[in-house]
């Protein structure tokens, strides 16, 4: 009943103003700042594929598909953009829903290296569900928390939240996939952070998490796992095992030098002595052939689009549009800082992808859909000032 | 309860804190890519790009001919794949059609398969693959069948000549072989290594991940020297029958090894040195495998008490000094006691007097101690006398033939621990000391040919350039030569046994024989002690049309002869019987005919005036 009548009023307000009004608060920096990051994945894309089987102006190029999936983004950038994101509150349920079938068929269908199962194969291309349940767990979260306004001192409101994100976060790292896990972890920080929850709560929780750090070390970890934090610690007690990676990713950054050595010209991304170069390690790739100062551009960049971010959040009408920004820049500061941490030796191996460069569908998708939403709370924040 | 500034505060706090972790982002890639980046730089530089190595063409060892090649470098291809490049399912497929090519089976068949099956990222699967190997393997690449799979052509060393003995290569022993790093191992190949191998080309390459140079980013920076053919003194022929005769010899002989050495006496150069069992220097590996003390030339590695043989220099001690001459005479009493203990003689048979060229050709040990022992007026000037006679002649030292391995044998000073009486007469008559055939050789060329110890060498030219001809040091005087050289040709006129086995029609010949017992330190729990009926034979002589032109030493070692009685052992090719063949067939290979019997007299028997030619 009281849907209805909303529904009703919003259609008045947007179609009562006239178009122009709207799109001046259409946020043009962060839509740039994301274009100019995701071009920088796709000069990677082109200098991975440069010297492989595939040429990068070929069909099927790691090149041609980063193209793909960019024109891809962007549809689905403009659809969230015009769709009203309000709607996103009354869909909470079965939004939330939606979440946790795809991760369970995840489980249950997806095809992934090693045993792990990550990815679904629809019409011959592979998407990695858990990318769009960032964003979908961040919708849920900033849902549910905008409506305890008035409890946030409780720890009940934490108590809640980590309810509400446990059943797909818990699904992700059954996959098992734990740097998704652990970006889930990051969300839910970030936006009760943001959302005004005590801070001897979240204190509190992080004492927790703290203490019950032996216990995951001894009953959660895998070998694997164990291998690349402690040779994380110390990478030269091995070289040519785990510490490898970190190893030559040194060699690969700091031999770039100031101006790099020019695009396709990264000689330890060329000759494949750095794993993984367009998805783990792709940073080390862009600061060998562009160096530091190429390396700064990219940071910057980062920098930037998280301000645009939560700016919007900021001058959003309502406590949803501030915590979605809240989310999506805690997901995306995350992830760079533990994605470059790893490149340049401060954080462990970890497969926690780079948002816009790491090659890869589902992240580019995922993010266009989070800015998108995101455009969409600036463009309607008109109406009040927050 | 948080208000909506504080929540403001926290919107400024999370910008802040990306703000500061980019920064400290920032500091961390400065450091790595401005303050450590010369030291990275380098590093990135020094797993990319690495001096490759690659041998020059190894020389050509020739004979003396320079026709007959002893040694050459041909390129064989070692097989590698990539097994990381290739599929699980492609690993086992390829790796069956490479043990089906290769025709492996059992374990051999298994470690290339394993080493397939492991998934590096680069593995030598097999080398020096056969010609028609590397052609099927090249087939299965052309056609597709083959992946992650290549050859690359490295050099081999081969020995293309035939030894006289089965399974053998040509001068096996004096050669020695190469091994796959492209080092000489023992004798020539190992001496002239520098030589032989020149200098490596060396190139810059850059390397990928899987440790191959990437063909087209080669830089040549030093082109290396290719190495140089070498021509040896050696002649095949001469070589091969050497070699052939020996082989019989070993076989009738029951002996543990039959070494010859034959020389120039005038310049040192070798003509032939054998040494039977060899082995094929071509497949070193097995031998290796199996027993590497093949590998030491007993010409030159082993030494060996000398006996009867060293009588000789008893010889040129006693008429240098005057103590006696040749026709001095001298009582064979069959036993003598000296301090120390008693000398015998081998037959324990007492002779009488004799005169001393009678001494040294019938090899009476007890005449040949009394005479050792009156040398000077007292034991230690006659024992200085003694090793003087020794020392000049070059016992105790190398004589620095230009083959890899010699030892210097073992002399004992007197001056450094005095002899007793019973060294001294042991020392007569070749006991108690150690010498190698090469030794004895030289030290006999140097009575044969005027005076002159020569230093023996075995390389004629090294590319075009002939080595300097060696003129010899003086060590006894010409007419002490000449005595000694007539002594010799005495020995095998006057006995009849060594005339009928040594003496051929219309040369000249002189030698003379040894027979020791073989000390084992390890028998008699340990004290030591001699073999009993296990003999080292030898016989070092001359043959020449005129005048001594090729000298010859031969050792057969360690033989089980038939023992007659005391001191009378029987066996299929003595000694001096082996020489005769081998001056023969030496006389026959350098083309010197023999001289008319009215010439040269009648096989000497009745001119014991030796050196007459001279």
């Amino acid at each position: 009943m009281g849907a209805v009548r909303l529904e009703t009023q919003r259609v008045q307000t947007w179609a009562s103003r006239p178009a122009t009004v709207a799109w001046t608060h259409f946020d043009v920096q962060l839509l740039l700042y994301g274009l100019l990051l995701t071009a920088v994945g796709l000069v990677m894309a082109y200098s991975n594929s440069y010297g492989s089987d595939v040429a990068p102006l070929t069909p099927g190029s790691l090149f041609t598909r980063g193209l793909l999936w960019l024109a891809l983004a962007l549809v689905v950038f403009a659809v969230a953009t015009a769709f009203d994101y309000t709607w996103l509150k009354t869909f909470g349920w079965p939004l939330y829903a939606l979440n946790v079938g795809l991760l369970v068929a995840s489980l249950l269908f997806g095809t992934g290296v090693g045993g792990v199962a990550r990815w679904i194969t629809f019409f011959g291309l592979q998407f990695q569900f858990s990318e769009l349940s960032k964003i979908l767990v961040i919708v849920a979260l900033a849902r549910f928390l905008s409506t305890r306004e008035t409890r946030l001192d409780s720890p009940f409101t934490i108590a809640g939240a980590t309810a509400l994100i446990a059943p797909p976060l818990v699904l992700v790292a059954l996959q098992p996939d734990l740097g998704t896990a652990l970006v889930f972890a990051a969300i839910l920080g970030g936006m009760l952070f943001l959302s005004g929850v005590g801070l001897r709560w979240l204190v509190a929780a992080g004492v927790g998490i703290v203490a019950a750090t032996p216990f995951v070390w001894v009953s959660l970890l895998r070998d694997y796992q164990k291998q690349r934090l402690l040779s994380f610690l110390d990478p030269s007690a091995d070289p040519l095992g785990s510490g490898w990676q970190i190893l030559q990713s040194q060699i690969a950054v700091g031999s770039g030098g100031l101006f790099g050595k020019g695009l396709t010209n990264g000689t330890q991304n060329q000759l494949d002595f750095l794993p993984v170069q367009s998805t783990d390690f792709v940073f080390a790739i862009w600061s060998e052939e562009f160096g530091f100062f190429g390396a700064l551009l990219v940071i910057a960049l980062y920098v930037l689009l998280l301000w645009r971010i939560l700016l919007g959040g900021w001058r959003s009408r309502d406590r949803f549009g501030l915590l979605v920004a809240g989310g999506l820049a805690s997901m995306i500061l995350f992830q760079v800082l533990v994605n470059i941490g790893m490149v340049i030796g401060i954080m462990p191996i970890t497969g926690i992808p780079l948002p816009f460069i790491t090659h890869g569908g589902a992240s580019l998708i995922s993010i266009a859909i989070g800015l998108g939403i995101l455009q969409s709370i600036n463009v309607r924040r008109a109406r009040a000032e927050w | 309860m948080l208000g909506r500034t504080d929540r403001r505060l926290r919107l400024v706090a999370l910008i802040a804190a990306a703000v500061m972790a980019a920064s400290s982002v920032a500091v961390r890639l400065a450091y790595w890519q401005v303050l450590e980046h010369d030291r990275l730089a380098s590093q990135a530089h020094e797993q990319l790009d690495r001096a490759l190595v690659e041998p020059s063409p190894r020389g050509t060892i020739y004979d003396r001919s320079g026709t007959v090649v002893l040694a050459t470098t041909i390129y064989r291809d070692r097989l590698w794949a990539t097994p990381a490049t290739i599929g699980e399912v492609d690993r086992k497929t390829v790796g069956q059609k490479l043990v089906s090519i290769l025709g492996l089976s059992g374990e051999a068949a298994g470690r290339l398969q394993g080493a397939l099956g492991e998934g590096g990222q680069y593995a030598v699967l097999a080398n020096d693959l056969t010609p028609s190997q590397s052609a099927a393997v090249r087939r299965g690449i052309e056609a597709g069948d083959l992946v992650g799979v290549g050859l690359d052509p490295l050099p081999v060393r081969s020995f293309p000549t035939p030894g006289g003995a089965p399974d053998t290569t040509l001068a096996s022993l004096l050669l020695g072989f190469v091994n796959r790093d492209g080092e000489g191992q023992y004798g020539v190949e190992q001496r002239y290594q520098s030589l032989l191998a020149g200098t490596p080309r060396r190139v810059l390459a850059r390397y990928d991940i899987s440790g191959r140079p990437i063909a087209a980013s080669k830089q040549v920076i030093d082109p290396g020297v290719p190495g140089v053919d070498v021509r040896l003194t050696i002649d095949a022929s001469l070589q091969l029958q050497f070699e052939q005769e020996l082989y019989a010899v070993w076989i009738a002989d029951r002996a543990v090894s039959v070494s010859a050495v034959a020389l120039d006496p005038y310049t040192g150069e070798v003509l032939a040195w054998a040494t039977v069992p060899g082995y094929d220097a071509n497949a070193f590996r097995e031998v290796a495998n199996d027993d590497p003390s093949r590998f030491l030339d007993p010409v030159i590695g082993s030494v060996y008490e000398p006996g009867s043989v060293f009588k000789m220099f008893v010889a040129q001690a006693a008429l240098e000094g005057g103590a006696v001459s040749l026709d001095t005479e001298v009582n064979d009493s069959g036993v003598l006691v000296v301090q120390g203990g008693r000398v015998y003689d081998a037959d324990r048979v007492a002779m009488g007097k004799m005169p001393f060229e009678d001494i040294v050709a019938y090899s009476r040990n007890v005449g040949a101690a009394r005479v050792a022992l009156e040398l000077g007026p007292d034991l230690a000037s006659s024992s200085a006398i003694l090793y003087d006679a020794w020392a000049r002649m070059g016992f105790g030292r190398p004589t620095g033939v230009d083959v890899a391995g010699e030892v210097g044998g073992l002399v004992r000073d007197p001056s450094v621990q005095p002899w007793r009486e019973m060294d001294l007469a042991n020392g007569a008559f070749g006991q108690g000391v150690a010498v190698t055939s090469l030794q004895l050789a030289r030290a006999y060329a140097a009575m044969a040919n005027g005076g002159l110890l020569v230093q023996p060498r075995v390389v004629e030219a090294i590319g075009t350039d002939e080595l300097p001809r060696d003129r010899g040091e003086r060590v006894i005087s010409a007419e002490l030569s000449q005595q000694l050289a007539g002594l010799m040709e005495h020995v095998v006129t006057a006995v009849p046994w060594y005339a009928e086995g040594t003496l051929i029609d219309g040369y000249l010949v002189g030698g003379k024989t040894g027979t020791a017992e073989i000390w084992d330190a390890t028998i008699n729990d340990g004290k030591g002690g001699y073999l009993r009926n296990t003999y080292n034979f030898s016989f070092i002589g001359y043959v020449g049309r005129e005048r001594p032109e090729v000298l010859i030493a031969v050792q057969i070692h360690e033989a089980v002869p038939t023992v007659i009685r005391q001191g009378v052992l029987v066996q299929p090719v003595r000694s001096y019987e082996l020489f005769r063949r081998l001056a023969v067939n030496a006389m026959q290979t350098l083309d010197l005919p023999p001289v008319p019997v009215s010439a040269a007299g009648s096989g000497g028997a009745a001119s014991p005036s030796p050196g007459t030619d001279r």
